[in-house]
């Protein structure tokens, strides 16, 4: 082995005994390099002439620089050299003097460790100063949190305060102060509770202390607080929310007041008019609705409501003649007389629209009371008014409900006490009904028909059926009559029942043009298939639909579209309803006529009014009906006051020139007693049952009626 | 939450040994504190190369980081940085080249004051404190936009950190999103411990950073290379840390499973 290969084997054994002990951040190459260079320097220290300790110290204390740190670095250097310099510098152990080798030994210890403990103390140092460092800014972060919050907390126009789990105020910003009216120096130590009025305690010390026990993350109500020794009332919105400790813990509470007090009194005007009428400032519908709702939610038994519907008489005439002005001003006073009466008796007047008022007892003293209030605010609004140089009347209808609220609910009270009203003006007007339930049984029927009704003929409930109509004389056909039927869901309804109502409430209009149309679709498919055999069709209509403004334009159009022929048709009519109102025949009758129609009088003989002119119009038949003729019907031998009315009837229209019919002949016996007074033609059971317009039709095919005119 | 977020400061913590000052400790360094030493000492006795393979993973990073060098890169930033002890990034590749950027981002007060001292004068270096998982508050920080530049190729180091990351972090997701923003041609610097081999060694080490301030998760080669798949490993993949081009055939370890940790290098094509 060369001296080289020698040094290159040491250099390389020194890296293995070095390298791992510490991190170095030189790769293994560049360590041999170092370690070299080291001991080239080590070989020429333990060389030299006069020994220097110098070199060696400077090898150790390279080591520590070059981080080999680790014991376990020290410990083999030492060992390696102590061994293998010598061979190095080409000479064996023996050849070395041991002292100069130990001392070169302890020379590169002691530079060892003497840099070793430089670089852990400034090592040491500098971790320690990164630590003071690094909690300055920790503290410097934090002075600057707490700074703005500081900054958020004084100048927040919010008001925040710092509240301790039991509701301990600790700590208030100036807006708080302000708020309330008061200094900051005062509130601390105060309550939460403190700073609103007794009727909103509670609700706050439960949304706290659902709070405080976790139960929500944060809480917000709106109270109110009656400023000391003022009345001046101030609204807030308060907002609750927990903080917590490092441990997670609740430590204390932050609470917001946002001033709503502004916003509260517009909520209130808003709400105000929300709630009244704008003219009279009454009550309107919606607060009448919430208070009769309100009163009727007390079920404590014996709790008793009352509710009046009122309307004015004859108000719109006043409307229509002295004008708006005086009409509102009527409803004005109307309403401060009523508002008077009733307010002081703890119940509420509403105005519905209109001349409409209603009056609400919610806490009834029993039907006696309720009553005597009604006959006081009667007295009170009948009283004259003055409105500029008219004394004006008022009189009302008013309909009556009183009850226990406990069986109740708001629609039945609402409906009886319209269905007392209605009855109250059917009475006449000027009058006040109490609701009965069994005098409104009735009421409350057709009640529920009139609302059904419309209904029922977008449902197509209805359908057209014909009664025959029979000469005496020999049996044949001389006409049918049609009838409109109600096919109601839940029981049979008599027609006339319901004619009268759609004429009351006006649906006859559609119902009146609907039967047109179906009757006339009937009789041109009658023509179509029967030809010249087809019958004659009488079809009644009301006095209200005969009336109505553009029946003939729609009569004719209904002609046209259906193809019918007007002669088939017979319009049967109520006598009055041929004449106006001065007794002269009505216009549009001249029109029908030179559509084709030809007219039944149909009830003849109830109204004399009109006789004489009857000859002047084109009526060729009546009809007549009624209890009377029922005299005649007996097994026993007719009522002799009965057969001399029925004769005078039928020889009257005999003079008349006319052609007579009898309704509702069910027995032979009667038809003959009336073809022997002059009867010429009956309908009802024996002249036939009804039938459909396919029947009727089958049985003129058949020939079991023989047509003829 | 992160200090710029808060807004509240991260609080100074010596009552807890910390990982950064532990692993300062196996390599050698006195950057740490009692409570430092003796949990280090603690797992000196438990798991006895925890030296070597602290060591050995600082010697993956120089090695890592001349990779880069060597192709180019400039521009280095290192996470989880650290107390810097010696064979600190900056000091790898200012050798090279004295116009390398660096920037180091821990979210330890007490290391990033020190790295802060020890780059005091150094223009081309810097340091942040932030999370690994706020990347934005990472690659948008003042610090970051002085000195690097996303645009081009850089090299982002991720040593020995991601065993810090517990799957509720989503680990995955935060590398996808550094990712998003490294430009192509730039590389991934990663080591990962791993319980595939000496599993009972690993076993002490979670238990015994338990309660530190920064718990471990081991995981094995399959789930590393899950994690860093947006990347291209660059040869010769996940392997044992002194396998990872060793300088010379000496500093190859007999068993390289002994470091207890992966290393690899990614490459974003």
């Amino acid at each position: 082995m060369t001296q080289q290969q020698e040094k290159d084997e040491f250099v390389r054994q020194w890296a293995r005994e070095v390298l791992g002990s510490s991190y170095v951040s030189k790769t293994r190459p560049q360590v041999w390099e170092l370690l070299d260079a080291c001991t080239t320097k080590l070989v020429s220290a333990l060389m030299a002439e006069e020994y220097s300790p110098v070199l060696a110290a400077e090898v150790g204390a390279r080591l520590i620089r070059e981080h080999f740190v680790g014991s376990r670095a020290l410990r083999g250097t030492l060992q390696l050299v102590a061994t293998g310099l010598p061979g190095v510098a080409g000479f064996t152990c023996e050849e070395v003097p041991r002292e100069r080798l130990l001392a070169l030994l302890g020379a590169l210890a002691g530079g060892y460790s003497r840099e070793l403990r430089e670089r852990t103390l400034g090592e040491q140092e500098v971790i320690r100063q990164a630590v003071l460092q690094a909690k300055d800014e920790a503290e410097e972060a934090h002075r600057a949190t707490e700074a703005r919050f500081r900054a958020v907390f004084a100048s927040s126009a919010l008001g925040i305060a710092i509240v301790s789990l039991d509701g301990t105020i600790e700590d208030v910003n100036e807006s708080v102060a302000r708020i309330f009216r008061t200094t900051r120096e005062s509130m601390v130590d105060s309550t939460i509770l403190d700073l609103v009025d007794e009727g909103w305690w509670h609700e706050l010390a439960e949304a706290n202390a659902e709070l405080v026990a976790e139960c929500n993350e944060h809480f917000e109500v709106d109270t109110r607080y009656t400023v000391p020794d003022s009345d001046e009332e101030v609204w807030t919105q308060v907002t609750g929310s927990l903080v917590y400790d490092a441990h997670g813990r609740p430590e204390y509470q932050v609470v917001l007041y946002t001033d709503i007090t502004d916003r509260n009194l517009l909520k209130e005007r808003l709400s105000w008019q929300a709630m009244h009428d704008p003219l009279t400032g009454l009550a309107n519908r919606t607060l009448l609705q919430s208070r009769t709702e309100s009163a009727l939610d007390q079920s404590t038994p014996g709790h008793r409501i009352g509710l009046c519907y009122l309307d004015l008489d004859g108000f719109k005439t006043i409307n229509d003649t002295l004008g708006h002005r005086v009409g509102d001003e009527l409803l004005r006073a109307v309403a401060q007389r009523l508002h008077e009466v009733v307010d002081a008796e703890g119940a509420l007047a509403a105005r519905m629209g209109g001349d409409e008022f209603v009056v609400l007892v919610p806490d009834s003293g029993g039907t006696r009371a309720v009553l005597d209030l009604v006959s006081r605010f009667y007295d009170a609004i009948t009283r004259p008014v003055h409105v500029g140089e008219h004394e004006l009347s008022a009189s009302a209808s008013v309909g009556v409900v009183e009850r226990e609220t406990v069986g109740t609910d708001l629609y039945e009270l609402q409906r009886d006490a319209d269905i007392s009203l209605y009855r109250a003006k059917s009475d006449g007007k000027a009058q006040w009904a109490l609701f009965d339930s069994e005098q409104n049984a009735f009421a409350r029927q057709r009640f529920r028909l009139s609302a059904e009704m419309p209904a029922a003929l977008d449902n197509d409930e209805f359908f057209v059926e014909y009664h025959p109509i029979t000469w005496l004389a020999d049996g044949s056909l001389a006409a049918v009559h049609a009838e409109v039927i109600w096919d109601h869901e839940d029981r049979d309804i008599d027609s006339a029942e319901f004619l009268e109502i759609a004429e009351e409430t006006g649906v006859i209009i559609r119902l009146g043009t609907w039967m047109m149309r179906q009757v006339c679709e009937h009789a041109m498919e009658w023509v179509r298939s029967l030809g010249s055999a087809a019958p004659i069709v009488s079809v009644d209509l009301s006095p209200r639909y005969f009336r109505a403004p553009g029946l003939v334009d729609e009569v004719g159009r209904i002609l046209e579209e259906t193809g019918a022929p007007a002669r088939n048709l017979r319009l049967s009519v109520p006598e009055s309803a041929l004449f106006d109102e001065c007794g002269d025949p009505v216009d549009t009758l001249s029109v029908f006529v030179e559509m084709g129609f030809d007219f039944v009088v149909r009830d003849f003989g109830s109204d004399y009014t009109h006789l004489g002119r009857l000859s002047e119009l084109p009526v060729s038949t009546v009809c007549v009906e009624g209890d009377y003729l029922n005299g005649l019907a007996g097994h026993r031998a007719p009522e002799p006051l009965s057969e001399h009315l029925v004769h005078s009837v039928v020889s009257a229209a005999h003079l008349l020139g006319m052609t007579v019919i009898a309704a509702g002949v069910r027995t032979e016996e009667h038809a003959a007693r009336l073809h022997k007074v002059g009867v010429q033609a009956v309908r009802g059971e024996y002249a036939g049952e009804r039938a459909s317009a396919l029947e009727i039709r089958e049985l003129i095919d058949s020939g079991e009626f023989v047509g003829s005119r | 939450m992160d200090q710029q977020h808060s807004g509240l400061a991260k609080d100074v913590d010596m009552e807890t040994a910390s990982a950064a000052r532990c692993y300062d400790y196996y390599l050698g360094g006195a950057h740490n504190f009692a409570v430092d030493r003796e949990l280090a000492q603690k797992v000196e006795a438990q798991v006895p190369q925890v030296r070597d393979l602290a060591q050995d993973n600082r010697a993956f990073l120089r090695r890592a980081v001349r990779y880069c060098l060597d192709r180019g890169i400039r521009q280095f930033l290192d996470i989880g940085s650290g107390i810097p002890t010696v064979g600190n990034v900056h000091e790898i590749a200012q050798a090279v080249d004295p116009e390398a950027r660096v920037v180091y981002v821990d979210n330890e007060p007490v290391a990033v004051a020190h790295s802060r001292t020890i780059l005091d004068g150094n223009d081309n270096a810097d340091v942040v404190q932030a999370e690994l998982e706020d990347v934005d508050g990472v690659l948008d920080s003042p610090e970051a936009n002085r000195l690097l530049n996303f645009d081009e190729p850089v090299a982002v180091m991720m040593l020995a950190l991601f065993h810090f990351v517990p799957e509720s972090a989503r680990p995955r997701e935060i590398l996808r999103r550094y990712h998003e923003r490294m430009a192509r041609g730039s590389y991934l610097g990663f080591s990962h411990l791993t319980e595939d081999a000496h599993a009972e060694y690993m076993h002490s080490l979670v238990d015994l950073y338990k309660n530190s301030s920064n718990p471990l998760v081991a995981r094995s080669r399959h789930q590393i290379a899950e994690l860093l798949q947006d990347f291209d490993p660059v040869d010769p993949g996940v392997v044992y840390v002194p396998e990872w081009r060793p300088e010379t055939e000496e500093d190859r370890w007999e068993d390289p499973s002994r470091s207890l940790a992966y290393g690899v290098v990614g490459y974003k094509a």
